[in-house]
Formats: structure tokens, sequence, C-alpha cells
């Protein structure tokens, strides 16, 4: 099975004035295709560095990232934005969705910005949030919605695109046992029923029990 | 170059246009208030510019004034009679007297002139307003305010005196009211050959109508190189233009403190605005739109805002000049209209937009190098 994310010896290092934090010290990972990976560790372990720099959100330090078979230490920061855009799906700690926008909007807009016309990105939207059994929130804007219901359109809006890869930072974090389960079966069905690659950073254990594999993050280092 | 997709950003500047409504407003609001104040500002230097030169160009100040001794009248006229872009000329002679009339006295120029041809050149006599345009040599025709401070009316005499103490007696026959104050509190018209032979004065003041008064320099010149000394209403009315110049000068000045206010207030709105929409511009970049794309959506709106203001503000001005044109305006005696025209229009959405976006620029710009990984790790 072919490398959808490969990390050669990646390191990031936060220079804060006189002071330095290393928070990824030689990290090496390759991610299969088709593959659910759960990425766990303590909080300072440097898991969201790890996905910030899998996901083009940040650069390493050194080393090398190859996501999809490109390198993506190569190229320009403003031809990230479309890269992310075609290939990776991301889902944030806190459910970042946008305020101005409906549920609907907030699904539709990276087809938007793809290219799709408002109609048909909400057309899309419209048949993510009827897969994920949220029609009756599309007109909701996200305070009106649970932390479950949040969460859930954020997965909707990393997915609009067809991405072959989907991180999520923390996707549970936030929420109730029951909303948690929701959000991993959803998580579990994309892997299943679409191939989409998911990695998980998160330090529940309850993610595990969902993914094909796990790895640990300890003082940014894979154990 | 950046990917730039242009329905994303209409499609997202259109979303926080109709959601920012507290911003929205009260940057509409500025924008509205300033744009108010231009317009307003600048139709009224209008108006003032027109009223004062039209005011006073043909009726206070000629259009080319000529100095001469009655002994060269006849070659001047000659001479005039044979430019086409001359339209009328009257000779005057002009004499500093003393006004009575009962116990009221008041210092004023005697005007000497032959009454048809100064109607057909400075047009004094559409200014009557009350009795009639008639100078004979016992006749004489004066200022509305003049006329206040001598409490004389139609019909009555007042009794001029002479720089040689001699006196003449003149019936009032009409009075008029320029709302030039300069001529209706000092000026007297009386006949020019009466007042000639009083006084023996032989020097003239020939007063030029033309059909073009922006022509009056050239024909001053022309008429300088035959030996005449001639003057252009460019000189003769230096003191007025200076004092548009001032005026123009302060009205600019205006303009500027308000962009100036006005643009900071924008700004420390967007600024705010910014800061705490950090997260939400993240999550953009996060998911894909490009640097160029948010800074665009924030420029977009501003000039969403700045035409809406700038719709506003002329709605109002219009609005309030409308309403005080029916008032009029009362300023050194003048009516001032305000006078708007498509350059003042086209320049306040200029000056509109220019509030707007540059006050939202440094925000945008501010937006656009946003790092989604730098503000999005925390609650």
């Amino acid at each position: 099975m072919s490398s959808i994310v490969k990390l050669y010896n990646v390191t990031k290092v936060y220079v804060d004035g006189p002071i330095e934090v290393r928070a990824l010290k030689g990290v090496s990972l390759e991610v299969k295709n088709g593959e659910f990976l759960c990425i766990m560790g303590p909080s300072g372990s440097g898991k969201t560095t790890l996905l910030n720099i899998i996901s083009t959100l940040d650069k390493p330090t050194s080393g090398r990232v190859e996501v999809c078979g490109v390198d993506v230490t190569s190229i320009p920061e403003k031809k990230l934005a479309r890269f992310r855009l075609r290939n990776i799906g991301i889902v944030f700690q806190f459910h970042n969705l946008i305020p101005e926008l409906t549920a609907l909007d907030n699904v539709a807009l990276p087809a938007i910005i793809s290219g799709a016309s408002v109609e048909e990105g909400r057309r899309r939207a419209r048949k993510l949030l009827d897969m994920l059994g949220l029609s009756h929130r599309e007109k909701h804007r996200p305070p009106q919605l649970s932390g479950g219901e949040r969460q859930r359109i954020a997965i909707a809006r990393a997915l609009i695109n067809g991405p072959k890869l989907l991180v999520c930072d923390e996707p549970t974090g936030n929420l109730d046992y029951k909303s948690k389960v929701a959000v991993l079966d959803l998580l579990k069905r994309i892997n299943r029923e679409h191939g989409t690659t998911v990695i998980v950073v998160t330090h529940d254990p309850l993610v595990a029990e969902y993914s094909s594999r796990s790895l640990r993050l300890i003082d940014g280092r894979i154990k | 170059m950046e990917d730039v997709n242009f329905r994303f950003i209409a499609f997202m500047a259109s979303r926080y246009f109709l959601s920012w409504r507290k911003q929205t407003v009260v940057i509409i609001a500025a924008v509205t208030g300033a744009t108010f104040l231009y317009l307003l500002s600048y139709s009224m230097l209008n108006g003032l510019t027109e009223v004062t030169l039209s005011r006073s160009l043909g009726l206070a100040v000629p259009h080319v004034e000529v100095r001469i001794n009655e002994s060269r009248l006849e070659g001047l006229t000659d001479v005039l009679e044979g430019y086409s872009v001359v339209e009328a000329y009257s000779p005057r002679i002009l004499c500093e007297a003393l006004a009575v009339h009962e116990e009221y006295s008041h210092g004023v120029r005697l005007i000497g002139v032959y009454d048809l041809m100064e109607h057909n050149t400075s047009g004094i006599d559409e200014y009557i307003v009350e009795g009639d345009w008639l100078i004979e040599n016992y006749t004489c025709i004066l200022g509305v305010k003049l006329a206040e401070e001598l409490r004389v009316d139609v019909g009555e005499n007042v009794t001029v005196i002479l720089p040689s103490g001699r006196p003449w007696m003149l019936r009032v026959s009409g009075i008029f009211d320029t709302g030039v104050a300069e001529l209706d509190s000092y000026i007297v018209y009386v006949s020019l050959p009466k007042l000639r032979d009083l006084t023996g004065l032989k020097s003239l003041v020939v007063a030029v109508r033309l059909r073009d008064p922006f022509k009056s320099d050239s024909l001053a010149e022309d008429l300088r190189s035959m030996g005449y000394d001639a003057k252009p209403w460019s000189e003769l009315a230096e003191n007025i233009l200076q004092l548009l110049e001032v005026e123009s000068f302060y009205s600019n000045a205006l303009i500027g403190s308000i962009l100036v206010i006005t643009g900071l207030g924008i700004v420390n709105v967007m600024i705010m605005l910014t800061e705490s929409r950090k997260r939400s511009i993240g999550i953009l970049k996060a998911i894909g739109a490009s640097s160029m794309e948010v800074f665009l959506i924030y420029l977009l709106v501003s000039v969403l805002w700045g035409i809406l203001g700038y719709l506003a503000g002329t709605a109002l001005a219009l609005a309030t000049a409308s309403y005080l044109r029916e008032a009029t305006v009362e300023y050194f005696s003048l009516k001032v209209p305000f006078r708007f025209s498509s350059g003042i229009f086209f320049s306040a959405l200029l000056f509109s937009l220019t509030i707007s976006s540059i006050s939202c620029s440094y925000s945008a710009y501010r937006a656009s190098r946003i790092r989604p990984a730098e503000v999005m790790r925390f609650e």
C-alpha cells in the first residue's frame, strides 16, 4: 500500500527571544493510504505541532515532509493554501466554524473557494449534512449548535472537497461521551467507506479503539 | 501571484458585511458624515465663488477698466467698437463726497454716468428695488444701505457736498439692492455731464463689459500696447480672488481634517474587528483561502461601506441643501447658494472610497498576514 504522508527526521523549534522550545525532535513517520492513525500523547508533547506540519499549516525547522507524494517543505507559502484545499481536510481542536456563516455555508465554503458556484457548494454541503443527520441545522449559525453538532459540521466541511487525507486535532476534546462516540463513528465511517486516510492526534484513549494504528508522542519523539 | 477566486471573495465579503452590523453602522455613519461635510463645504465654496464673481464682475468690478483723459475718449471708443468681444462700455467720473439728509450724513462715492450706457454695461438698474433708473442733472440713485443710513426714501432730497465744498441737491429717483455691501452702502449714481460741470474733473474711468469675461486679460493687454491705462478684472478684483483663495484653503484644511479624523476612527474600529476575528481568518486560510483573497475580502467590505456612506452622505447633503436653499444662507450679506456639480460628486465618491479603503487596508493587510497555526491552537 502506498504512503500518503512521509516525515523524515522532522524537527520544530520555536524561538521566543532567548527561549528555544524544541517541540519536535527528529520525528520520522510514514502513514499509508487508507489508514486510521491515532497519535496520542500528553499535553505539550508536540501533537498539535506535528499535526500542523502534516497539514501544511506550519513548516518544520529541519527535515522533509511529503504529503500525497509532494514535498510540501519546498512548496512556497503562497501555494500551500490551494494545496491544502485540494488534498487535505482539517478538523481543529475547538471545532472552528466561521461564526458569520450558517452551518450550510460553513460546510460549502471549501467548495466555493475551490471554484464551485455558491449554489453548487450548497448543494454538495446539503448532501453531506443530510448524510450526517444535520439537515435540520443547515440554517443555524455556530453559536446555536451543540458542541457535537459543531464538530460534525467541521468534519463535513473538511470532507466537502473529497480530500485524500483528513487530519483531526483533538476532535473529541470538549465533547460529552455520546457526542464523542458520534464523532468517532463518523470518522470511522469516512475512513472505511470512502478510503480517506484519517490522522487524529488526541489524548483521549477512546480514539485509539477506533483507529487502525496508534502511536505515542512523548517529549517531541515518537515512541 | 497567488490564486484569487473572486466569487469566493464576493461571497465572504457579503456575509461579513451583513454580519458585522455594529461596525457597518459605525463606519457607514462616519463615511456618511464625512461625505456630507465634504459635499456641503465644496458646494458652498462653489456657490460663494459664483455669487461673488457674478455680483462683483461687471457690477462692482468692470471686466476691463480704462483710466483716460476725456480728450482721448473718442479714440478709445473707436478702438473698443472694433472688438467683437466688447459688449458695452460706460464712461464714468468718480468723486468722493459727503451726502447729507436732515441730520444724517455719510461719506459716499459719486459715480457720474450716462444712464443708458451704464444700464448696458453694469446692469445696475436690474437691482432697483424702489423707484426708477432715472438719472438727470438733479436726480440720483443710491444703495439701500446708504438710504437706510441717511433715512432717505425715493422722492426725497439729499444734499451732496462736493470736495470743493459746493452743495448739490439731488432728488432720489431710485434705490438699488445688489447684496454687495461695498455698493449698497457707499455708491451714488449721478449724471456724468453735471458732475463734470460741477467738479471740473476731466479724468474718466471707462468700464468695459465683455461677452466673455475671461478674455479681459487679452483685451487689457491690447489696450496697454496702444498706450491706454487698462486693467483686467483679475487685477481689479485681486482682493476678491485672494479672499476666495483663502476660503478655498480653509475649506481644504477642513476637509483634510475630516479625512484624517474619520480615517483614524475607521482604522481603530477595523483593528479591533480584525483582532476579534483572528481565529475566523485563521480558519479561512487553513481551509484554503489565500492571503490575497483574505486581503481582498476585507478591502471589498470596506469599499461597500464607502459606497453606502457616499450614497447616504450625498442624499443627506442634497436634502440639506434643498432645505437651506429655500431658507438661503446669509454670509457677509451675500445669499450663498449650494452649487453641486458632477465634479464634486465624483470627487466625493473618491473621497469616501479613499477614507474607507485606505483606513481598512492596514487591517486587511494584517488579516492577510495571520498564520492559522498560530491563532488556532487555543480556545
